[in-house]
Formats: C-alpha cells, sequence, structure tokens
C-alpha cells in the first residue's frame, strides 16, 4: 500500500510523467516522454531531479556509534562515503556528522526513534538532490563552478558553489556514465535548476525520469 | 578580386568556398578563410576606415589586431576590427566614424583644421564662457567616438566557463609550440591558446619560403595534434592575467576562466611603425602585415613598392616581395652601415636598389590623401636627422616598413615581470620573471626561428621543473645573436605635422614636444595629457615610440623613461562575453508556486521571494487592509518559512545561549519559549527571535529572515572561539514555517494535530512537538502579529501538504492568506520592531526600549562590557510610535523620511503605514529623548519645504495588554 503524497520536491516535472513511483510519501518520476530515449540522453547529457528521495542527517559526538549499531556503513574519513544496501549514500560530512540520502526505493534510512542516546541528534536534510549525467556533464560544470572536477575523486564530496548557490557535489561510481549528484539548500533549487536545464538546454541535454539512472527501477 | 595571387603554401584561404559579402553598400567576393580586410584589399578597396580625430582615410597597417585603421560595424555589432573579423557569407559591414562613408566622410574637412586642434586643445579651450560648455559638450560628442550601440540590441546569455590546466602557453608561434609539445610530451595538462585561427605565428608569414622552418612548423603540428593532453585553442585572446595565474581566454563564443598552475608567455612582438610625413596614407602598411597578405591570404599588398627597413627581417621582405611579382622600388635602410646578413646579397641579387642611411622622409598622395602616389627619400645625416635637400622621390603605391618590435608583454607584466631594456635589441625584455612564469621567444628578445625553438624548449623545461615533473634536462638561456632587430629611434620630423606616432589618436610628432614644454615630462603623465596610447590599440604600434621621444626630450635613456602600466585587457574584448551569463540566485519558499497560483504579488525580500500581499497590483492597501482585518476578526495563514531557524544541540547548548544572547536560558524549562535578543562585541542590536528549549540539551532557535545566515556564521564563529561541546545547524531552507493567526486559528487547529492546543493545555509562550495533517511539526505560541496564533514549523517537503490541509479547514472560518506587507503592519500595530529594520547597525537595546531582554547580573554575554559602558551615557535618540491624523495628506511619509525640529535633524522614520486597523497611519521613529514623551508633535519632511506633523504615542498601538495573544 502507497503512502498518501504529503511530500513535494521543490522543482516542478517540465511536464506530467508518463510514470512514477511513490517513495516515503513523495511522487517520483520514472520518465517523461521515451523511457528509452531517456535512457540515452543520460548516456550524452541529461538533468533528473531526485529531491523526493528521503535523507537525513546526525550529529553529535555519539553519532558514529549509533549509526554503527543501525548497520549503517561509516565512512573512514570526511568528505567519503559509503553506499547503504538500496543504493543509497552514507556521507561523513564532518568528524562528527553523517549525511544519509537513500536509494531509489526510499527504504534503506535508519528509522526514526523516539529517544536517540545522548549526544546523537537526528539533523532534518531536505536538501535538493538534482543529478547531472552524461558525457557531456563536464561541459554544463564547467560554466557553474570554478571547481576542477577533472581531479576529483568519485564518491567523494566536493563543497563549492554552482550558479551562485552553495552546493555539495558528489561525482558518483557505479553508473555506466559520468555521472555527478548536486546537494544544495532546497530553498535555492529552482534558481539552481533553472540554471542547469538552460545551460543542458544548449547541449541538447533534457530533463529525465529516475528510470534511466536506476535500471532496477523499470 | 583585382590583386589576388596565385595560390600561396600554406594559405589560409579556400578557394572552392567563395564568399559574397559587402562593405558601405558594394558588393565583393572574397573566400572562406579571409578576413574582411584581406577580403577588401584584395578587391582593390584600400581606404576601410578613418582616422578618429582627424578623420584621415586609412587602410592596412598592421593586419594583426594591433592598430585600430579598420573598425566597422556589422548589424548592431560594432567597432569590430577588419583585420580579424572572419568573412562570412552575406556579410554587410561598414565602416565606423564616418559622416558619409569611408570612401567620402564629410567630416575628412576635420583634417584642414588639424593645427588648431593639437592634443589638449579641448583641455584649455571651451571652459569659457562657462554657459556655453552644455553647448560644446553636445558638438563634440556628435564627432567623437567611434561606432554606435544599439541600445535596443538584446541577445540571449554568453556563456562563461571555466577550465584548468597545468600549463599555460600563450602564443602558438615557434616558441609556442616547442614549448607545448615538450610539455605535452611529459604528460602536462596544456592549453595552447593563439589569437589566430591557425597556430604557426611567424611560421605562416615569415618564414614561408624557408624549406627547414616549414618542414619543423609541420614536424611541431603532427606531434602536436598526436597528444590528446595539449588542447590548442586558435582565435583565443589571453586578455588577462590576475592573481595565482587566473586567466582571461576569449573567443568568439565565451569568456573562460581559466586557472593555470604555470603561464608561459610566448606571445611575440608587435612590429612598429616609423614615423614620417603621412606615413598613415593607405598603402602604407607594416612588413610583417604585407607578408601576412602575401602569405596567408594570397593578396598582393601592392603592385610597387618602397621599403623602409632598419633590420635583417626588412631583406627577407624584399626577396619576399619580389619572388610574388611586386616591383620593389627601393629598400631605404636608416642604417648607414646596412645588413651585415647574407639576406643582403640575396636582395642585391634581385635588383633591388639599397640605400643606407636613407629614410623616407615624406609620403605624397593623391585622391584627398586617399591613393599613395610615391614617397621622397632622403639621406640621413651622423645625428640620424634627415636631409630632405638631397632626396630621391620614387613612385609607388605601397611602402613596407620594417623598422623593428616592440615586446607584446602586457600579460607578462600584469602577472608581475619586470623588464629591462636591452641595447643589444633595442627592446624592453623581461629580466626577472614571478616564480610559475615564464616567456620565450620574440617577446624574450629572441628573434631567429631555431632560436625561439630553441628559447621554447628551454622554458618549457623551467615550467616542467616548476610543475615537479622529475627527470628534466634543463636547458641554457637562449640570446640573440647579430644586429639588433630593432632600430633604436626611427622617427623623423616634418613641418608638416602629419608624422603620427598614434594613428588611433592622430597623435604627430609635434604634439610630444608640445606636451613636454608643457612640462608633462614623464610617460604616465605624457600618455594623459597626449592620450597617447589610450585609444582601441591600447598603444600597441604608439608607445614604444613614445618612449623613445619622451626619453629623447628628456635626454635619458630609455629605461629611465620606463613603460606605462599595463592593465586588463590586453586586448578588446566584447562587452557581452563579460557580462556573460549571470546568476542570481533567488530563494524560494517551498509554497513559492502556492502563492503565485493564489494571486500573491510576489517581491524581494532580501534573498527571498516573498508574497506581499494577495489580489491585483493596483489594490494594494485595499488588499493588505483587507488580509489584516481578516487576521484581526477571525483567522488568516502566512508563510513564515523565511524565518530563519536554527537547531542548537549539545551538552553546552545552553551555555553557548547564554554566552549570545542577552537573557538567561539555563533555567528554561523545556516546552517554553524565551525573546533572545543578541548584540555584537560593541553592544550594537544584531539578531532577535525566540528560543524553544525542546530538551535540556536541545534548543531550536527562529531569527530574522534577512540577518540568518550571518547569524549562523557568526555562531559558529563563536563556538569555535568559546570551545564548547555544541552543534549547530542551520535548517532555514530545511523546514518550513507557517503562522496561523487570529481568534479562530485555535478552531481551525484542533481536529488537524495530535498536540492538545487548549488554551491551558498549550498556554502563550510554549513549544510542543506532534503532528499536524499527519506531519511531525513543531508548534509554537507566539503573537508576533498581536493575535493568537500558533507557528507550525514542518519539514519543507511536507510545507504545501500542510498548507493546504490548513487551509481547506480554515475555510469555513473564513481563513485567507496574508502576505508579509499585512504582516508587516499588523507587527507595527503591535509595536514589535524589526531587527535591521527599525534598528541600524549602530542602535544599542536601550535606544530600542530592549533593555527589559538583557538579564540582570549575568556575568558575560556577547557585547555586555560595551553595554555596561553605554548605559552610563545619555540617550542620543529612541525608537517611538506615533501616528498621523490624516491618511490622505500628500505627499505621505516614507521610511527613512527625516524628522526636523527647526532647521535640525532629530528623527528619522523607520517603519510607517498608511493605513491600519486602527483607522489611522501610523508608524515608528528614532527621534531625540527630548522628542520622546506620548503627545510630541514631530516634524516629518516629505518633500523640499513639505512636513506632516506626527504625534508621539505609547507603545503598542494595539492591544495594549496583550489579551489578544494568550
Amino acid at each position: 500500500m502507497s503512502l498518501p503524497i504529503t511530500r513535494t520536491s521543490p522543482i516542478l516535472p517540465p511536464a506530467s510523467p508518463g510514470a512514477s513511483r511513490d517513495v516515503a510519501g513523495a511522487s517520483l518520476a520514472l520518465w517523461f516522454d521515451d523511457a528509452e530515449q531517456e535512457r540515452r540522453a543520460a548516456q550524452r547529457l541529461a538533468l533528473c531531479d531526485l529531491s523526493s528521495l528521503p535523507r537525513v542527517g546526525y550529529k553529535g559526538n555519539a553519532a558514529t556509534n549509533w549509526l554503527r549499531e543501525q548497520q549503517v556503513p561509516i565512512p573512514a574519513e570526511t568528505f567519503e562515503s559509503k553506499r547503504l544496501r538500496d543504493g543509497g549514500i552514507v556521507l561523513k560530512v564532518a568528524s562528527d556528522e553523517y549525511f544519509l540520502e537513500a536509494g531509489p526505493t526510499g527504504l534503506d534510512l535508519p528509522p526514526q526513534v523516539a529517544n536517540f542516546p545522548p549526544e546523537c541528534f537526528p539533523i532534518v536534510r531536505e536538501d535538493s538532490s538534482i543529478v547531472l549525467c552524461g558525457v557531456r556533464s563536464k561541459d554544463v560544470l564547467q560554466q557553474v563552478c570554478g571547481y576542477d572536477f577533472s581531479t576529483a575523486a568519485l564518491d567523494r564530496v566536493v563543497y563549492t558553489r554552482l550558479a551562485g548557490v552553495d552546493a555539495a557535489v558528489f561525482p558518483a561510481s557505479g553508473f555506466p556514465q559520468p555521472l555527478v549528484k548536486i546537494w544544495s539548500d532546497r530553498s535555492y533549487a529552482v534558481s539552481l535548476w533553472n540554471s542547469l536545464v538552460e545551460i543542458c538546454a544548449e547541449f541538447e541535454g533534457p530533463i529525465i525520469g529516475a528510470q534511466a539512472l536506476f535500471t532496477d527501477l523499470a | 578580386m583585382t590583386s589576388r595571387l596565385p595560390p600561396q603554401p600554406g594559405e589560409w584561404i579556400d578557394r572552392e568556398q567563395p564568399l559574397d559579402f559587402q562593405f558601405e553598400g558594394v558588393s565583393y567576393q572574397g573566400y572562406t578563410g579571409d578576413v574582411l580586410s584581406s577580403a577588401l584589399w584584395a578587391n582593390g578597396v584600400h581606404v576601410l576606415g578613418r582616422s578618429f580625430k582627424y578623420h584621415r582615410p586609412r587602410g592596412i597597417y598592421s593586419l594583426a589586431n594591433h592598430d585600430a585603421n579598420a573598425l566597422v560595424s556589422v548589424g548592431s555589432r560594432t567597432n569590430l576590427r577588419a583585420d580579424c573579423l572572419p568573412l562570412e557569407a552575406g556579410l554587410q559591414a561598414s565602416a565606423v566614424n564616418t559622416l558619409g562613408s569611408a570612401s567620402r566622410d564629410y567630416l575628412a574637412i576635420m583634417d584642414r583644421f588639424s593645427r588648431f586642434l593639437p592634443v589638449g586643445f579641448y583641455y584649455k579651450a571651451f571652459h569659457t564662457p562657462r554657459r556655453l560648455f552644455p553647448f560644446y559638450e553636445k558638438q563634440m560628442r556628435k564627432v567623437a567616438g567611434l561606432g554606435k550601440i544599439d541600445p535596443q540590441y538584446r541577445e540571449g546569455p554568453t556563456g562563461k566557463q571555466y577550465d584548468f590546466c597545468d600549463l599555460l602557453i600563450v602564443g602558438a608561434g615557434p616558441a609556442g609550440l616547442s614549448a607545448a609539445v615538450d610539455a605535452g610530451e611529459r604528460g602536462l595538462r596544456v592549453i595552447l591558446v593563439d589569437e589566430n585561427p591557425h597556430p604557426g605565428g611567424s611560421f605562416t608569414w615569415q618564414w614561408q619560403r624557408n624549406a627547414e622552418a616549414q618542414e619543423r612548423y609541420k614536424k611541431l603540428l603532427d606531434r602536436l595534434h598526436a597528444l590528446e593532453n595539449i588542447d590548442l585553442r586558435p582565435g583565443t585572446i589571453a586578455g588577462g592575467v590576475y592573481s595565482d595565474y587566473w586567466v582571461a581566454l576569449f573567443d568568439q563564443h565565451r569568456l573562460t576562466k581559466l586557472r593555470a598552475s604555470a603561464v608561459l608567455i610566448a606571445s611575440g612582438c608587435f612590429e612598429q611603425p616609423a614615423v614620417f610625413q603621412n606615413n598613415d596614407a593607405p598603402g602604407i602598411m607594416l612588413g610583417s602585415a604585407a607578408q601576412r597578405l602575401i602569405h596567408r591570404y594570397a593578396v598582393q599588398p601592392f603592385t610597387r613598392g618602397v621599403i623602409l627597413g632598419a633590420n635583417s627581417d626588412a631583406y627577407r621582405l624584399a626577396s619576399d616581395l619580389a619572388a610574388n611579382g611586386i616591383d620593389v622600388t627601393a629598400l631605404c635602410d636608416l642604417r648607414p652601415e646596412g645588413e651585415p646578413s647574407t639576406a643582403h646579397a640575396q636582395v642585391e641579387a634581385t635588383g633591388i636598389p639599397v640605400y643606407r642611411g636613407f629614410t623616407i622622409y615624406q609620403a605624397e598622395t593623391r585622391r584627398r590623401g586617399k591613393q599613395l602616389a610615391g614617397v621622397i627619400a632622403c639621406p640621413l645625416d651622423r645625428k640620424g636627422e634627415p636631409q630632405p635637400q638631397a632626396g630621391l622621390t620614387l613612385p609607388c603605391d605601397g611602402v613596407a616598413v620594417s623598422v623593428g618590435w616592440a615586446p607584446d608583454g602586457g600579460l607578462l607584466y600584469q602577472a608581475g615581470a619586470r623588464f629591462q631594456y636591452k641595447t643589444e635589441v633595442e627592446q624592453f625584455v623581461p629580466n626577472s620573471l614571478p616564480a610559475g612564469l615564464f616567456a620565450a621567444g620574440r617577446v624574450n628578445g629572441i628573434f631567429s626561428w631555431p632560436d625561439q625553438c630553441r628559447d621554447g624548449l628551454r622554458a618549457a623545461r623551467e615550467a616542467a621543473v616548476y610543475l615537479g615533473q622529475p627527470g628534466v634536462t634543463e636547458l641554457d638561456s637562449v640570446t640573440h645573436q647579430g644586429p639588433s632587430p630593432s632600430h633604436p629611434y626611427p622617427i623623423f620630423s616634418h613641418p608638416g605635422k602629419h608624422n603620427f606616432v598614434d594613428f588611433d589618436e592622430d597623435i604627430h610628432l609635434a604634439d610630444f614636444k608640445n606636451a613636454h614644454q608643457e612640462g608633462y615630462d614623464n610617460i604616465e603623465l605624457v600618455k594623459r595629457f597626449t592620450t597617447v596610447g589610450m585609444g582601441p590599440s591600447q598603444g600597441k604600434l604608439s608607445n614604444m615610440n613614445a618612449i623613445r621621444i619622451l626619453a629623447r626630450h628628456n635626454r635619458a635613456t630609455i629605461q629611465a623613461t620606463g613603460t606605462t602600466t599595463s592593465r586588463p585587457f590586453q586586448h578588446p574584448v566584447p562587452l557581452g562575453h563579460l557580462a556573460g551569463r549571470r546568476f542570481h540566485p533567488l530563494r524560494r519558499t517551498p509554497l513559492d508556486a502556492w502563492h503565485r497560483q493564489a494571486g500573491g504579488q510576489m517581491a524581494h525580500a532580501g534573498s527571498w521571494l516573498r508574497p506581499e500581499y494577495y489580489g491585483p497590483a493596483d489594490q494594494r492597501d485595499q488588499s493588505i487592509l483587507s488580509e489584516a482585518n481578516q487576521v484581526r476578526q477571525t483567522v488568516g495563514l502566512i508563510d513564515v518559512s523565511t524565518l530563519g531557524k536554527l537547531q542548537i544541540t549539545g551538552p553546552d547548548a545552553a551555555e553557548f545561549l547564554e554566552r549570545i544572547y542577552t537573557g538567561r536560558f539555563h533555567k528554561q524549562p523545556t516546552e517554553r519559549l524565551r525573546y533572545g535578543l543578541a548584540c555584537d562585541e560593541t553592544g550594537t542590536v544584531l539578531e532577535d527571535g525566540v528560543i524553544a528549549r525542546l530538551a535540556d540539551d536541545h534548543f531550536y532557535v527562529t531569527a530574522t529572515s534577512g540577518g540568518s545566515g550571518a547569524f549562523y556564521r557568526e555562531l559558529l564563529r563563536w563556538r569555535q572561539i568559546f570551545q564548547l561541546n555544541v552543534q549547530i545547524s542551520n535548517l532555514t531552507g530545511q523546514l518550513a514555517a507557517i503562522n496561523l493567526a487570529g481568534p479562530e486559528s485555535r478552531n481551525v487547529l484542533k481536529d488537524l494535530t495530535s498536540i492538545d492546543v487548549a488554551g491551558d493545555a498549550f498556554p502563550y509562550l510554549g513549544v510542543r512537538r506532534g503532528t499536524v495533517a499527519g506531519v511531525a511539526a513543531t508548534l509554537m505560541r507566539v503573537g508576533f502579529v498581536g493575535e493568537l496564533g500558533y507557528e507550525i514549523h514542518v519539514p519543507a517537503s511536507s510545507a504545501l501538504h500542510v498548507w493546504e490541509v490548513l487551509a481547506d479547514a480554515g475555510r469555513p472560518f473564513g481563513l485567507k492568506p496574508f502576505g508579509v506587507e499585512t504582516q508587516r503592519l499588523l507587527r507595527l500595530e503591535k509595536g514589535h520592531l524589526i531587527v535591521g529594520h527599525d534598528t541600524d547597525a549602530l542602535t544599542h537595546p536601550a535606544e530600542a526600549d530592549l533593555n527589559w531582554a538583557i538579564a540582570k547580573n549575568k556575568p558575560f554575554f556577547v557585547g555586555s562590557r560595551s553595554l555596561e559602558i553605554l548605559q552610563q551615557r545619555p540617550l542620543t535618540r529612541q525608537l517611538v510610535g506615533f501616528r498621523l491624523a490624516d491618511a490622505d495628506v500628500t505627499p505621505f511619509p516614507k521610511e527613512c523620511h527625516l524628522i526636523f525640529d527647526g532647521d535640525t535633524i532629530v528623527g528619522r522614520v523607520t517603519s510607517i503605514a498608511r493605513y491600519s486597523t486602527l483607522k489611522h497611519p501610523l508608524g515608528m521613529a528614532f527621534v531625540q529623548p527630548r522628542l520622546a514623551s506620548p503627545g510630541s508633535q514631530l516634524h516629518i519632511r516629505t518633500a523640499p519645504g513639505k512636513s506632516v506633523v506626527g504625534e508621539v504615542c505609547s507603545l503598542p498601538f494595539y492591544d495594549p495588554e496583550n489579551l489578544r495573544q494568550q
């Protein structure tokens, strides 16, 4: 049984999706016009809004141990990452702070409990989550960011500024094409998205649904 | 195409692709690969433009973006250089700065008045009578200026981009190519830029008939194209070098902000003009321009020419011209000793007469200066002065000048290089380079192509060592061999005063003499007085001669005379490239789309977009008043997601807040709110908000919409200083906040929440956590607008859901949304100040009647020491409320209008509302303490000579007993 839709992305979809699925009370567009075309576009250049995926943060001296108890893999160093069971990501963003984003099923975050141990504090994380993918994604990044992503390590987050917006950029491994996840303050999501859409359009990069990235959603 | 030569080896034009184009309304044909200047010259058009001041006819001079003789407009684009404007099919160009056309410019009459328009005339004339200056200015503006811009022209945003490399090499000539290949073969990420559409530099014009040079050129290109780590960017200009080798690159489409680890400048030299009478006539050009015309565009520069030379380049040029069927009447060599190299013998073998120790004294023209008829050449005496009485008349239709070079060193200067004048080459060469900066080739004083290649290798090796490359064999420096390639003073006086030093600004030799006589004996002052080097070419062809002239006037060395300061941009760049695509990110609340759909009038509020009110734009006042009455009478709903929202956690959270805020928090009960006032170290009011205690080690803090970002950073700073065990999280964008306010708010909410909202269960200044519309929420009982209210904080992704459920539930109660302007009115009625709006950067708590918020006997908080001092001083101003009797008074006072007592400023308005639910205008103002008592009259100046009288009232205006928000 799917939950009632109570959560929305800050980004309005370009059109009604051809198919979507519920993820933790939000609608996630799987594809818009043509799933196969979108899959091909993802190889070259495309944008995808994954803001509907649930995410959460934890802070405090006890956060590491508590997460470990929840079977969450802990990255060794700050800015490094580990994958969750369902394709989600856990990032160590400071010595005592973690950021977790669920995979496309939205099921692999630790359970919310009534009482956390002392010095482990959950943090509401409602960041926008945008995926820029394809071999030409570097051309788009070059127009919006002064960081040299050609030297950036995979699966390691970079805090920088994209199109004037503070953002965490995560070049991800495990995809057949170059792919970066971009997390930013949700209130800037529309500005950032519009800038990226405008530049992607110049390279004929469309907006795609999540199925083009996560084949097991098909 | 009358002057097109047979195919030349390596020519840049594609004869298979002819193109039709127009210049000044006349149709011509050229080829793909031509630039406008070359195509026009091939068609026999020799007047390409007019000079800036005297409107003298001008033709090709450098054919290399080094002069501004041929500036054209194409459509809405203007001041384009015909020398580097690629020919396109259907191109329609016209010269700038003419009244009529380039061929027939009615403003050419200015040349006849040139003796009355010396440099500086406009500094001295037109000042009296002063009343006529606007007239003079208008007339001068009519005739001054170059291309006219089209203010209606709009183009889409020009993209900018960032890029990165290990080594940037500027200039793809022999030195640059050699350096790039060597660095690339070491695995370095190299970007090689050149302003020309093809790499090769002097390989493509000066050494085309040298088989060995061409073989080296081909091999270098083959090696370069085999390397994927070399990014060759032809048609790209390096416009400026900034800190840490941030280099601005411009191509046809965009600005690239390049960050290079090291920079190698192999930008070459600008060939320099000689100064003689009528040296600007069409047909007179630099030797390098003639060679570019021949070898790149297969265009004959002239049919019968004279060469004025002072180096071996002039002799190679003579051979080049002769080999292409041009009748070279004479080679006048400024040097009495002539050319010592074998080049001399090659010229003699062609039968070209060589006149040693000769100069061109004067050029003769016909057709009102539009066509060269011949030159008068004459010998020079021992001092280098021309002897015109012994002159020879040499008929010709062209002159090629090859008397010397000046380094294209602007980028090196900008990057911090120091130059020294070397008499061996009569040129400034870099003698001190900062770490990571390298120079090679002609700019480094190296002139033969094999030496330039070696110098490029040498510089590339040094760059590789700097970049940490292992196993690099460094090479020795290369020095110039043979006579100087530049003449020390190719400048000759003439009574006719048309011997131009600066073609851009029509500055001739006597202008420098005049400037020096007026006391301008410093090169920077001479530049500003004469405007030499201040035209579109930025002195590429004039600065060096200006320095030589000034040095001679000062009887000083060139080294002592120095150079002017080089600033970006090195070459002209389109303003559109600089503007580019700009990013102005705006913050939107999660309900932004809903507000727009509901008719919200969106406005900027700091970095946020917020609805001011809902309704038509022409019913602003009515809409705000209607919304305010709705809140006062029933219930309203406002999106306050812009509020700063900070989570303070950890064992030391309470202690941290005690130190930041003026109040006390150690003993604050959980589920209770307290007002928080924060000051900076000077005691100035910095922030305010409410502080909710959710657990012993967990606080939730609100801050002002505009100040929360800076306040968050300030908290992080204090955390570092205090070294407390506390975590600070900025949740401003993560959470939405909705204020449900009005006497019916409890009734709207009670069935939607898991929290008991009864008055005794959830009192004023309480905070509860539960659910609203099934969504986890934090609720706070606050009364910013002065009514019963609930501020509901939910995850941003759920805001729309919660808002819509509340709106549906409130419909039976007449619930309507209200905007931020309505909220400002309501809080003003309630007498609540807004920090940053009703306070300024100097306001301390006592001035704003906030002393009640400062805890007594508190050992420390930020600003406490300053406040102790301030409180011992008398107040100089106080924030008060005031009312006006009449809402229809005009002009109606506005925020920041001043309050006067006679002619003395005694205060200013901070907030004002024309219409209120209290039926009269009201506001707040800072006034002198003597005017702060209720009943005092405030004279608010609304316009010059007009004042409105307000009366000071006690605050709050509305519900002084605070009964409604309980």
